[in-house]
């Protein structure tokens, strides 16, 4: 029952007052908001990332627990491409025929296939059993494909890698690590690996002879130049050097005693090799000299590709930093 | 209660001596005590040891790497980088340095040169790995190339080296407990012991940071060493403010003195009781020292107004004591109950910060409301310096001041608080939980422990900011070696892998490490180096290549890997950051992602924060909760009023969020530390607010004062005291923003504002809130509410006047189908019978037959006749006697009024023919006012003499039983007292008693009944005067709001508005001489004769106007009325004599009866009994109230209060006595002598006082022979004068059978009755029974209302018809 009192004007307002203030109270008390932070996702600076490769102007990029990332705007900003039947095998290497269709592969013997760009990928191979890691694979335009690896795998496709088969005529390499496919824009071909391991094919990869060089470790990659010269390179600095594909081969200099992981070619003819501990070496002689570009930290760089012209994508530990050469 | 603390305070003076001893002694007992406190920081007290992410912490704390890590950092300041042999000499040496300050780890202990430090490299002939520095190292050239490559190949650069080379540390970890010698560790001692590194260093050009949580405390405990300062500071400041308040500096010393007592005492119990200070709880004695300097400042203060009011120091101590007892200690459990609530916060340091204060608090009641008095009794006049201010321009201060309590000013306070509450609320969403900025959050930015932590955050990767989540693998059923070691199973594996690739993701965190990331490096490493061998394999086998990663001393896992830590490098330890960080973990395990590993929070600096804030935000609303609850509940409890608890909880809630709005813009993050703020502000702050509140309360009920004088005058009594208070205070904690440590500096400037900003709170917007809240009832103009519909044109009926008869005269015409309105001339309803005994004196009712009673109509007119004689108008009490019974009937059956019959009350006069011993008189059964809704307010309250304790309520039946102690009255207070206790819901609402008894219970019963009718009532609207038309009365004039308003009624006038007590020139004019208005019992400038007056200006015969309903009655100096003496005068060892000394009646006889033989006794040729005193002597004085005096043994002299004093006289002899009061001493030596001898036979052979029922029932049953007979034998003597008072007058208009008005020619006036007071009593000048004015006023308005309604014929038809149906 309302009575006169209550209807009062004064004690209205008391009463509304102290109902706001319980409001209030409760909503200073009760209510406060976190500040928004930015939202999680997979961090292309925070990502092992083995290899990089480009797919007409996009940058695809592989590695640690079999994440993939691709960057339109020159490694500015990266996406997560979708993979079906993610295995979650760390990826080693990455390779593009055109723009759109490129193959990846990883630790547990896994083939990944994607037909548009890097946009999506599905699980062509994996092989849990036989957990051994495939270290490189080369797809060209017509569908062929090829896979090398650890303890002497290499497989082959014909139908741009949805099925593998072993070669009927593998490169004799027992059950060494094949650690790179080098590829020149024909079908002159190199495999480097451990423990000195080198062969040459000059048919696609269909037939491989063994060649000789004088350093007995490990092989890491290799480039094939414009200019028709080799390069492979390797452990503790050692790089050689072919202009005969591969006959005769001259030690470089480099100056740095250490691994290297990658390397590339820039559109200007400069080369690039990468590798341990951060080390960045720079040739602008087609390989023949390397000045160091940067040198000294804790990550290794396992592979490197231009973006934009002058700007080059470092990847490796750490994950990928843009860098202006 | 106050008579129990009066004598508290005089026993505690008679042993002053030895208290005074006794309390110096335990001073100094305690302070040497004090000598041994102790710093008693530790990690464990500042971290929520409950919280789920601390019981992780907890478990693992042995195996992992926790929170509790320090890093000692090297930096050299020569030239070149690290790789000489000087540093790294004295690296080495301050390795073992580290390695045996107490409660490190020693196993975990790592720099370059210790053994866990390795390098790996990685040859064609395969994969090597050594220590850095070769064991021979001696600091050769070709050897300090070795170690630079060494270090280069370890990956230590950004760890245990800096970035730029110039810099290496030694890390390592403490235990809370030192593992040499299982004692809790000191921390202060493992500072010291790393500070002394920084001096030895400093020689050799080498600079020494030095980071981690020991330290802190350390640094904390350097600070704390500056606190004494801040102590003598805020002493100084205090001194000051004293001695400007006091302007005595003896005082000043005096009050100083006893404030520094319990924190002198607090600090010797610590000890005693195993606590130590830390650095949170140093704050406490601060607090102590303010709150006992302001509580000392009220008793002394108290002390000087008595000494300078003329009492020596021991009385006024005495004095002090008794009035400021019980609202100190109030105040100071208050207090203590802030304190308490801190506790309920599940942070051990918060905690003693609760215990220690809450223990001072305590000890405070001691030393201040004990030791202070004690001391104070010792006192002089000459110590209490001048006397206190009393100019008028002070009163002209707070009269303005009181301004925000006036209607016109209150709703822009309000307005402006409205504002304040917007600006606070919306600015309180802005806090945020934990720490703001970076470094050790306790320390001030620019402390050397931050500037140590800044550099060596910025020379080297590593950051101390890490959460540390524990990765438990589940049992995996598909392994079926349960005890294989979990990290060589692939799933565990990459479940960490997931995690730590996800929270890399997360913004906040700069990195994420683990045992998988480990183990991919080295697996990598195993394989040539090879960053695309860095993967995890999915066989044991392969996973064993990576076994290195997870050796369970490097304590990243345990054994077996039972659990893993995944340590979380934070960007910062920002609250914000931490809580995102916390929620992405949380999101990512609700995800289940981390399958078939179960992921624990936490561990680490920051999950130990995030612990803390996480614990902080919960126990925040708990906390606050708990403490305005418990100030709830406290001042329900003291002012039984909801109204109370919103005055003083407004103001407090407001400051509250204002204080929370207030710390971001301070910087200031919602911590550990700032947390107990709100609580403490809040516990300390209510005291204004309550001692104002008390005041204006005080204020109104007793002295009934308008609201905002009652303001002014709580703010001249205390809000000089409230404001020094606060201002002290405020002080006191103001000088700790100074202080070198940020949490202390923050509670400073918060708690400096709580304090200092509830006082304003209290000034302004108590006084604001409280001006609408406590409306004054009067001052509004009456409204007709819903219940008391507007009245139809005009009404059938109108009723002037709102007591018993009043309104059963409005129910029954209703009842009769009349339309009735109901005007009063007060402000609130109930007229006299809302505070009198509410009896109806009704013989022959169906109560009483069906309690066995044997009555009659017959005997009733006999007894009636004989005890009325001259003034018998037998068709009146014919009339009287046969309606009595219907009306009793009616009641029960038709409205809610509830009547008991009294079994031994007896009627007055016993020795006339047919007097009963009981069942006559009719007691109302107690009625719930809940029925009442919102009328209970405009209800007239009941005396406050007829009630326990001046608010609980008892009924005839109750009182009689207590006051006599009858059989069983122990109990019944105790129902009474616990009934009223635990009615909650209304205590919540009212302060009154829910349960009405006599007259208010009537009055309440009536008040329901005539609003189940819907007739309404009009307050506030005296009558002027009656209108006639064509011979009838048609109507009334009244006046409503100033204005007279004119009211017809169709069928007549029913006046019952009472007698003319309080019209003293009708006194003057009627009734005997002497004669005063101020000697009524009734309510002030109620009856005036008003209706008398108008009823005799169209044409009323009056009689009987020279009587009144008398009683014996005690004027007190200050009271508006007097106060009536009924039935004291039945117990023994009293007489009542005239001037001459004399008795002059039985000292019971009917109160009316007494009074009438007071007037007679000078007519009669004998000394004068008007004034009479009323004599007793001490035993009487300390069993049985009279009057105004409660019994000595509830008050004792000492404890009356001024007022009281004066009317009480006290002598030691009976001469003396007579001498004081001036009568006849030899008179009165031969009364109490002959009652002396009555009291012995049991016989008063003067009076027969006692010899009969009536006189007894109210008669002390322990006392024989005679229950009311005792002698007056020991002294001292006391006397009471007695002057003829009165509970309304007898005559008015003669009415006849049908209550109808009697013209001067005896007939009729047409349309004009009057019952009750306004008409000459139907009793003539006698007073036959109790209930003998509202019974008959009743009746005959029943009477009235059936006459106007034309069914009188029927009505006076015998049995009962008309009720039967």
């Amino acid at each position: 029952m309302l009575n006169s009192l209550l209807l009062h004007p004064l004690r209205c307002a008391s009463l509304t007052l102290s109902v706001a203030v319980a409001a209030g109270a409760v909503y200073a008390f009760a209510f406060r908001p976190h500040p928004v932070f930015a939202a999680t996702e997979v961090r292309a600076d925070r990502l092992h990332i083995n290899a990089l490769a480009l797919a007409g102007r996009r940058v695809v990029a592989v590695g640690e627990a079999g994440h993939i990332l691709y960057s339109d705007d020159g490694g500015v900003r990266w996406r997560d491409a979708r993979v079906t039947g993610q295995p979650g095998s760390t990826l080693t290497q990455v390779s593009f025929s055109d723009g759109k269709h490129g193959l990846a592969v990883g630790h547990d013997g896994v083939v990944l296939r994607t037909e548009d760009g890097g946009e999506h990928w599905q699980t062509a191979h994996f092989d849990p059993a036989n957990t051994d890691p495939l270290l490189d694979v080369a797809l060209r335009g017509d569908g062929s494909a090829m896979a090398a690896g650890s303890f002497g795998r290499f497989l082959v496709s014909k139908d741009g890698g949805a099925r593998w088969q072993l070669a009927a005529t593998p490169p004799a390499i027992a059950d060494g690590h094949a650690n790179a496919l080098v590829r020149s824009g024909g079908n002159a071909m190199l495999l480097v690996g451990e423990a000195g391991m080198l062969h040459r094919s000059n048919d696609g990869g269909a037939t491989w002879d063994a060649l000789a060089l004088p350093y007995k470790g490990s092989l890491f990659g290799g480039l094939a130049l414009k200019d028709g010269a080799w390069l492979v390179f390797g452990m503790r600095g050692h790089v050689f050097r072919s202009a005969d594909f591969g006959s005769t081969w001259t030690a470089v200099d480099t100056g740095l005693p250490t691994s290297y992981f990658g390397g590339a070619q820039l559109k200007n003819g400069r080369v690039v090799l990468v590798g341990q501990g951060g080390a960045v070496v720079l040739s602008g002689d087609g390989g023949k000299t390397f000045r160091i570009h940067r040198v000294g930290g804790r990550a290794s760089l396992a592979a490197v590709a231009e973006a934009q012209a002058g700007h080059v994508l470092l990847a490796g530990e750490a994950g990928i930093t843009r860098e202006a050469l | 209660m106050s008579a129990l603390i009066h004598a508290c305070g005089a026993a505690l003076l008679r042993h002053r001596g030895a208290l005074l001893w006794l309390f110096l002694l335990a001073t100094l007992a305690l302070g040497f005590s004090a000598t041994h406190v102790r710093l008693d920081p530790g990690f464990a007290k500042t971290v929520p040891l409950r919280h789920p992410y601390m019981q992780t912490y907890t478990e693992f704390a042995r195996q992992f790497a926790g929170a509790n890590r320090i890093q000692v950092s090297l930096r050299w300041r020569g030239e070149g980088d690290i790789y000489n042999a000087q540093f790294l000499a004295a690296l080495r040496e301050a390795t073992d340095d580290v390695f045996f300050v107490p409660g490190v780890v020693r196993s975990r202990v790592s720099s370059l040169f210790t053994p866990n430090t390795r390098y790996t490299e990685v040859t064609e002939a395969g994969f090597y790995g050594d220590v850095v520095v070769p064991a021979r190292f001696s600091g050769l050239p070709e050897e300090l190339a070795l170690v630079r490559t060494n270090v280069a190949r370890s990956g230590q650069i950004g760890q245990l080296v800096s970035n730029d080379l110039k810099s290496a540390m030694v890390q390592a970890e403490l235990l809370e407990t030192d593992p040499a010698t299982g004692k809790k560790l000191d921390y202060v001692d493992v500072a010291n012991r790393l500070e002394l590194l920084r001096a030895k260093y400093a020689a050799r050009n080498i600079d020494v940071h030095i980071s981690g949580f020991s330290k802190v405390i350390g640094d904390v405990m350097d600070g704390i060493n500056g606190v004494l300062a801040f102590f003598g500071v805020a002493f100084a400041v205090t001194a000051l403010l004293l001695l400007a308040y006091t302007r005595s500096p003896r005082m000043s010393a005096l009050a100083l003195a006893v404030a520094l007592m319990p924190v002198v005492w607090l600090l010797g119990v610590l000890p005693l009781i195993g606590y130590g200070i830390d650095p949170m709880s140093i704050l406490v004695p601060f607090l102590i020292f303010s709150i006992g300097v302001s509580h000392a400042v009220q008793m002394t203060n108290a002390w000087r107004q008595a000494v300078h009011a003329g009492a020596d120091g021991r009385k006024a101590a005495l004095d002090a004591f008794s009035a400021l007892f019980v609202p100190g200690t109030l105040a100071l459990l208050t207090n203590a109950l802030g304190f308490l609530v801190i506790m309920t916060i599940d942070i051990a340091i918060v905690r003693e910060l609760g215990v220690t204060a809450c223990i001072g608090v305590l000890l405070m009641i001691l030393t201040n409301k004990v030791f202070l008095p004690v001391l104070l009794s010792y006192c002089s006049a000459r110590v209490a310096g001048p006397a206190p201010d009393r100019r008028a321009a002070r009163s002209t201060f707070w009269w303005t001041l009181s301004a925000a309590a006036s209607p016109r000013v209150a709703p822009w306070v309000m307005a402006a608080s409205a504002v304040l509450l917007g600006v606070g609320a919306y600015g309180a969403r802005s806090l945020h939980i934990g720490d703001i900025g970076s470094g050790a959050p306790e320390l001030r930015a620019d402390s050397r422990y931050n500037r140590d932590h800044a550099a060596i955050s910025g020379q080297y990767n590593v950051g101390s900011d890490v959460l540390s989540v524990i990765a438990v693998a589940g049992d995996d059923a598909s392994i079926k070696d349960s005890a294989a070691d979990a990290c060589l199973r692939y799933p565990v594996m990459s479940a960490i892998e997931r995690f730590e690739i996800y929270m890399r993701g997360v913004a906040g965190v700069r990195s994420v490490v683990s045992v998988p990331s480990l183990a991919k490096v080295t697996i990598g490493a195993y394989n040539e180096g090879s960053p695309r061998w860095q993967a995890l394999p999915r066989t044991s086998a392969g996973l064993q290549q990576g076994a290195r990663s997870f050796n369970p001393d490097d304590g990243m896992n345990t054994e077996n890997c039972k659990a893993i830590q995944v340590l979380i490098y934070t960007d910062n330890h920002e609250g914000a950051t931490i809580a995102h960080v916390v929620a992405e973990v949380t999101a990512f395990i609700a995800s289940g992602g981390a399958a078939p590993v179960e992921l624990r929070l936490a561990s680490g600096d920051v999950g130990v924060m995030a612990a803390t804030n996480e614990a902080v935000e919960q126990a925040e609303v708990g906390m606050l909760l708990a403490i305005f609850g418990a100030i709830t509940v406290l001042c329900l409890l003291t002012f039984r009023s909801m109204r109370a608890v919103l005055c003083i909880i407004v103001p407090l809630a407001l400051v509250s969020v204002l204080c929370n709005a207030l710390m971001p813009l301070l910087g200031i993050g919602l911590k550990v530390s700032t947390l107990p703020v709100v609580a403490l502000g809040v516990g300390v702050g209510v005291d204004y607010g309550i001692y104002l509140y008390e005041r204006i309360a005080h204020q109104m009920q007793v002295e009934g004062q308008e609201f905002r004088t009652a303001f002014y005058e709580a703010m001249r009594q205390r809000g000089t005291a409230a404001v020094f208070t606060a201002v002290t205070m405020s002080l006191g904690v103001a000088t700790w923003t100074f202080s070198a440590l940020k949490f202390q500096a923050d509670m400073g400037v918060l708690l400096a504002f709580m304090f200092l900003v509830n006082v304003l709170g209290s000034i302004f917007l108590l006084p604001a809130l409280a001006a609408g809240l406590l409306l004054r009832r009067a001052g509004v103009a009456p409204q007709p509410g819903p219940g008391d519909a507007a009245p139809v044109a005009d009404p059938d009926v109108i009723v002037v006047g709102s007591g018993g008869g009043a309104m059963l005269a409005a129910i029954r015409a209703a009842d009769n189908g009349l339309s009735v309105l109901v005007v009063e001339k007060c402000a609130q309803y109930g007229g006299t019978t809302a505070i009198s005994g509410g009896g109806i004196w009704i013989p022959n009712n169906h109560l009483g037959e069906q309690a066995g009673a044997q009555d009659s109509f017959e005997e009733a007119l006999a007894y009636v006749r004989a005890c009325v004689a001259p003034h018998f108008d037998e068709g009146r009490v014919r009339a009287y006697l046969q309606a009595g019974p219907r009306l009793v009937r009616y009641l029960h059956e038709r409205t809610r009024v509830r009547f008991t019959a009294l079994p031994h009350y007896a009627d007055y006069f016993q020795h006339q023919p047919c007097a009963k011993p009981g069942f006559r008189s009719l007691d109302p059964a107690p009625f719930d006012a809940a029925q009442l809704g919102a009328d209970f307010a405009l209800q007239r309250p009941p005396l406050g003499a007829t009630l326990i304790g001046g608010r609980l309520s008892m009924t005839q039946t109750e009182a009689r039983l207590i006051l006599g102690k009858h059989p069983g009255w122990i109990v019944t207070l105790l129902k009474i007292v616990l009934r009223y206790a635990f009615d909650i819901p209304w205590r919540l609402r009212h302060p009154a008693d829910r349960r009405l008894t006599l007259g208010a219970a009537l009055v309440a019963s009536l008040r329901a009944s005539l609003r189940d009718r819907g007739v309404p009532l009009w307050l506030d609207t005296p009558l002027a005067s009656l209108i006639v038309e064509h011979g009838k009365v048609a109507g009334v004039v009244v006046r409503r709001d100033g204005k007279p308003m004119t009211l017809r009624a169709r069928r007549g006038v029913i006046l019952a508005a009472g007698g003319f007590e309080w019209n003293q020139a009708m006194r003057e004019q009627y009734l005997p001489q002497p004669t005063r208005a101020e000697w009524s019992v009734t309510p002030p400038h109620a009856n005036t004769g008003d209706a008398i007056r108008a009823g005799q200006a169209v044409g009323a015969r009056t009689d009987l106007m020279g009587y009144m309903w008398g009683v014996p009655a005690v004027q007190v100096p200050g009271m508006p009325h007097t106060h009536p003496i009924f039935v004291e005068r039945s117990l023994p060892g009293c007489v009542i004599v005239d001037a001459a000394g004399k008795r002059f009646a039985n000292e019971n006889l009917a109160y009316s009866e007494l009074v009438q033989t007071m007037y007679a006794r000078a007519q009669q040729g004998h000394a004068a009994a008007v004034p009479a005193w009323i004599v007793f002597d001490a035993r009487f004085r300390k069993q049985y109230p009279c009057g105004p005096i409660l019994p000595g043994s509830v008050m004792p002299d000492s404890r009356l209060p001024p007022a009281l004093k004066e009317v009480l006289h006290k002598a030691e002899s009976l001469d003396a006595l007579a001498v004081i009061i001036g009568v006849d001493a030899a008179g009165l030596q031969a009364s109490v002598d002959s009652m002396n001898r009555y009291a012995a036979t049991g016989v008063d052979e003067e009076f027969g006082k006692g010899d009969n029922v009536f006189d007894t029932y109210y008669g002390d049953n322990s006392i024989k022979p005679n229950p009311c007979l005792g002698p007056l034998a020991q002294g001292p003597f006391y006397a009471l004068k007695l002057v003829p008072g009165d509970i309304g007058t007898k005559g008015g208009m003669v009415t006849d059978s049908h209550a109808r008005v009697l013209g001067q020619d005896g007939a009729a006036i047409p349309g004009l009755y009057a019952i009750g007071n306004c008409s000459a009593a139907v009793m003539g000048t006698t007073y036959p029974g109790a209930g003998s004015t509202i019974g008959p006023a009743m009746v005959f308005g029943m009477l009235a209302a059936d006459h106007l309604a034309g069914v009188a014929a029927a009505m006076t038809q015998p049995a009962d018809m008309a009720e039967a149906s």
